[in-house]
């Protein structure tokens, strides 16, 4: 019973003390890498409004050629962000044209992540390497 | 190929209780660590409902009398990401926070019976990306604003009669192109006490018109305010109405009934209006200065039921979907609330004692303080076995 007792009690010092002390120990902004595994130009990679797609707060703001990979850049949004990708080379007839793709809401946490673009059955996705 | 079976039985040994106890709270936690995210302009009604209570406390831990206060809360969510906070881009991991310090000091004047006294209330709240203790860093996305409240009250002790005077003055913290409608606003406040009747009002000097105005009637007697300890006068109701000067929320009742010694306490609340927000609280009070307890809570909100919980441990606060945590903290349900929460009250008895107890309690705590009498008659300390006997002589 006494083991009980103390174990709660560190529980909660533990829970309490914690609580303005993790920004020491967990990071809260976010460093994000972009990778192309697609034989287009991708880039830049934004969150977007859901209610207006137009305006967008850039994550990385160049242009990643095929194969290559971005710089890291860092970010104070983290989360789960409504994500998308501009391919500003994408062939539209005889021309070249630019073109953005939502993506949809994803988990991105905080701290270093590394997104992979690729283009699945026609259409662009990103995963976590 | 060796499967090892986990032997359960080992492992459950009464030495290890403790950490299979701390696992399955770990557990406990983990599994309820989605909270959800909480609209920013949800906040709103919280910074008007914790300046409103800045002078509801006042009312509570202010009689003539009593002659200190001191309140400290702390409110974090433990996990990141447990609360997240929604934005235009998607929802973003942080903490909400609450920090309230209260302090209230009165002294008697000299040759009368009025006490003077001053008070400070605080109040730093909202949402930011990171937990911090006294520095907050302000992130592009962050909310947040703080309540300062001061004022002078005199009491006069002998016709159980107060008056105070002062100003609240709301300051937002945020970035303006992600910020929302609520404006830095000044009040100022006036009450007045007499026996078991309060009445205050308050004035917003941004949008010049009343802010709220409230009465009380303390009907409850209560030793700590020279009434009777016992007896059907401490079965009746303390009720709180206040008159808000808002479109959503115009009328508030609040009542507080002893159903119990004055420990086990019925409380509920209602709004006339459009909020159509109502709920109940069952607390037990396991000391008689209201210094640890446990709450059970019934809430009304938007057509449906919701149970809660919480409990209160004198250094520690927790709660669960809490309608008071809710309507000072975060207005979320299904949420756990911990926080590091004290508050003390102290009162004058005779010359040199004290009385120490909690916000609104009945009874002074009992502390256990032993008398020490001097012997009437005091030997010669040679006698005293000890002191000068055989047994506190020096070795020669």
């Amino acid at each position: 019973m006494r083991i009980i007792t103390i174990t709660l009690v560190l529980c909660f010092v533990t829970l309490f003390l914690q609580a303005c002390l993790t920004h020491y120990v967990l990071e809260s902004d976010l460093r994000i890498q972009l990778v192309n595994n697609s034989e287009y130009s991708v880039g830049p990679l934004f969150a977007y409004n859901l209610k207006d797609p137009t305006d967008q707060d850039i994550l990385i703001p160049v242009i990643v050629a095929p194969g290559q990979k971005s710089l890291v850049f860092s970010s104070d949004l983290n989360g789960i962000l409504n994500l998308g990708v501009a391919l500003p080379e994408l062939p539209c007839g005889d021309t070249l044209c630019y073109r953005e793709f939502l993506l949809g809401t994803k988990d991105l946490g905080s701290g270093s992540k590394v997104l992979e673009f690729e283009i699945l059955n026609g259409k662009p996705a990103l995963r976590f390497k | 190929m060796n499967f090892k079976i986990l032997n359960l039985s080992s492992f459950c040994k009464p030495s290890n209780q403790g950490f299979v106890f701390f696992i399955f709270w770990m557990l406990f936690i983990a599994k309820s660590s989605f909270g959800g995210a909480v609209d920013p302009d949800n906040l709103l009604p919280v910074a008007v409902h914790n300046r409103e209570s800045h002078l509801r406390e006042v009312s509570e831990v202010f009689y003539p009398g009593y002659n200190a206060y001191l309140k400290v809360e702390s409110f974090y969510e433990p996990i990141p990401g447990y609360v997240n906070m929604k934005t235009p881009y998607g929802e973003l991991k942080g903490y909400p926070y609450r920090q309230h310090l209260g302090i209230m000091l009165s002294n008697p004047i000299e040759k009368s019976d009025y006490d003077i006294g001053l008070l400070y209330m605080y109040d730093r709240q909202g949402w930011d990306s990171e937990d911090f203790i006294l520095v907050p860093p302000k992130h592009r996305f962050a909310r947040g604003w703080s309540i300062h409240s001061a004022g002078v009250l005199l009491s006069d002790t002998l016709n159980k009669a107060s008056a105070g005077l002062g100003g609240t003055w709301l300051i937002n913290h945020y970035n303006p192109v992600h910020g929302s409608k609520q404006v830095d606003s000044l009040f100022s406040w006036g009450r007045f006490y007499w026996k078991r009747t309060d009445l205050y009002a308050s004035w917003n000097h941004h949008s010049n018109q009343w802010a709220q105005v409230g009465l009380g009637l303390k009907l409850q007697a209560r030793q700590l305010r020279d009434e009777p300890s016992s007896g059907w006068q401490t079965f009746l109701p303390d009720m709180h109405y206040v008159w808000h000067n808002r479109e959503d929320l115009q009328h508030e009742l609040r009542v507080q009934q002893n159903l119990y010694d004055q420990r086990l306490y019925l409380k509920a609340r209602t709004f006339g209006d459009s909020l159509q927000n109502h709920y109940g609280i069952l607390s037990w009070n396991f000391d008689q200065a209201h210094l640890f307890g446990i709450d059970l809570s019934l809430n009304h909100q938007k057509k449906e039921y919701f149970a809660g919980f919480s409990a209160h441990l004198t250094f520690f606060t927790v709660s669960y979907s809490h309608p008071e945590a809710m309507e000072a903290y975060l207005p979320m349900r299904g949420v756990w609330f911990f926080g590091v929460s004290f508050n003390l009250n102290t009162r004058h008895r005779g010359k040199d004692d004290m009385d120490f107890f909690g916000r609104g309690a009945a009874r002074p705590a009992e502390l256990a303080t032993e008398k020490i009498n001097s012997p009437k008659k005091v030997g010669n300390v040679d006698d005293d076995p000890i002191v000068g006997g055989e047994m506190g002589a020096a070795p020669k």
